[in-house]
């Protein structure tokens, strides 16, 4: 499903990961693992084409190229991606005909809010959500977006320990489905294969040794 | 319902709701437009002589007041990046919000300009040629204006910025919509300006999508 072939990733001046290597398939889950900065959120950019990588490759399968890979992965990310004046019911009709192009069901909806515990706020402003409601609104987009490659950036952010569960029931579920799932946590996430990126951290930044060419 | 559909209402739908952007360029269009007669005097023949002008300008104003919220709000609330990832190109995603743009907010102001018109005292001949001069040429407005909203909305207080940068961009198309009302009035023909106007716009037109949309997705990285 996904191919990383000796990835690096760069951030301005500063190269931020280097010969990252792995490969994802249809029912796998990876938990990508590092400390702060290290540059999780941009590898996982780097996976939806929205960041250029500045070394290797990154294939999806069944992509023919950026736009094509775009449309198979879904991206939870630090950004909730609501509209704070749109009703809950509003955002995911719109986010749902973005990003699957079908109009959904008015039963599919609710039901999708129902299962996230969303129901009674369904017509509510997500202005008036709280941060956990608005991460579990969040986690309806990616139900809804029907895409196989979910790229969840440190997803229990802000969760109840009910909404834990759920996330982790809702990834065992898309990968039953033969979906796949890329994850950043800093804890333990059971049943999931672990690659620790703090091994492609360049020791010596290679764009600070070129003093002779500078003035 | 497409995806361009989708975003394009749901942009319309935005602008309109309160702390949208249409609502405060309207006002502002009309309370600036009535402000010059306090300033230039109730003389009917100096209003008149400069009402086309003055009428492009503070649309022209208006315009600037909308734009710099087109694409940050997206960019600030997360939007922008699953737009980028949605069923919709790049170009695909600018057009739409050019085309709500100018639907919501600049198609307001055209059709409450007739009523600024009398204030200023144009004569009635010449409010159907300051319509279409408008229809016109502000499209170009929102297209150059999106390129700009584009480039500068990682920026902090880049709306300042933005009007700066527009305004220069804005001159050809203030230039030849109110030439062609001031050439109704003097009773010569207003096509050639109102042709060079709309070139403008369709040279923005071609040119913004492409241009805004590479920008954007340098500010989404």
């Amino acid at each position: 499903m996904l191919t990383l072939d000796s990835v690096a990733i760069r951030r301005g001046d500063k190269l931020l990961l280097t010969g990252v290597s792995f490969a994802l398939r249809a029912g796998e889950a990876v938990h990508l693992k590092a400390a702060n900065g290290v540059g999780k959120s941009s590898l996982l950019r780097a996976v939806a084409e929205l960041l250029p990588v500045a070394a290797g490759s990154i294939a999806h399968q069944n992509a023919h190229g950026p736009a094509e890979a775009a449309d198979q992965v879904a991206l939870l990310d630090e950004q909730p991606g609501l509209k704070a004046s749109e009703s809950l019911r509003g955002n995911l009709t719109s986010l749902s005909i973005l990003l699957s192009g079908r109009t959904p069901g008015a039963g599919e909806l609710d039901a999708v809010a129902d299962r996230l515990g969303l129901a009674p706020l369904f017509d509510s402003p997500v202005r008036y959500f709280s941060t956990g409601q608005r991460r579990r609104a969040v986690l309806a987009r990616l139900l809804l977006s029907a895409r196989t490659l979910w790229l969840l950036d440190e997803p229990y952010t802000g969760l109840d320990q009910a909404g834990r569960a759920l996330l982790d029931t809702l990834i065992a579920e898309h990968r039953n489905a033969g979906g796949a799932v890329l994850m950043t946590h800093h804890g333990d996430v059971p049943d999931m294969s672990v690659i620790d990126l703090m091994g492609h951290v360049p020791q010596v930044a290679p764009d600070t040794g070129d003093d002779g060419e500078r003035w | 319902m497409t995806a361009w559909w989708t975003l394009m209402l749901r942009d319309l739908r935005l602008a309109w709701r309160s702390g949208g952007a249409a609502g405060l360029s309207l006002g502002f269009f009309v309370m600036a437009t009535s402000l010059y007669p306090f300033g230039l005097g109730p003389d009917p023949v100096t209003l008149a002589s400069v009402a086309a002008g003055l009428i492009w300008v503070t649309a022209m104003f208006a315009a600037l007041l909308s734009l710099d919220r087109l694409f940050q709000a997206d960019f600030e609330d997360g939007t922008l990046t699953q737009l980028l990832l949605s069923k919709l190109t790049a170009p695909g995603i600018v057009f739409a919000k050019i085309t709500a743009h100018w639907l919501g907010v600049m198609l307001p102001l055209i059709i409450v300009s007739p009523l600024l018109a009398l204030i200023l005292g144009l004569p009635g001949s010449a409010i159907g040629p300051l319509m279409l001069s408008l229809v016109v040429g502000t499209p170009a407005l929102s297209c150059l204006g999106a390129v700009v909203a584009a480039l500068t909305v990682a920026v902090r207080r880049g709306g300042a910025l933005m009007t700066i940068l527009l305004i220069p961009l804005f001159v050809p198309s203030l230039i030849f919509g109110a030439a062609s009302v001031e050439a109704g009035l003097v009773g010569t023909d207003p096509s050639g300006a109102l042709l060079l106007a709309a070139a403008v716009s369709l040279f923005a037109l071609a040119l913004a999508p492409v241009a805004a949309s590479a920008a954007l997705r340098l500010a989404a990285e």
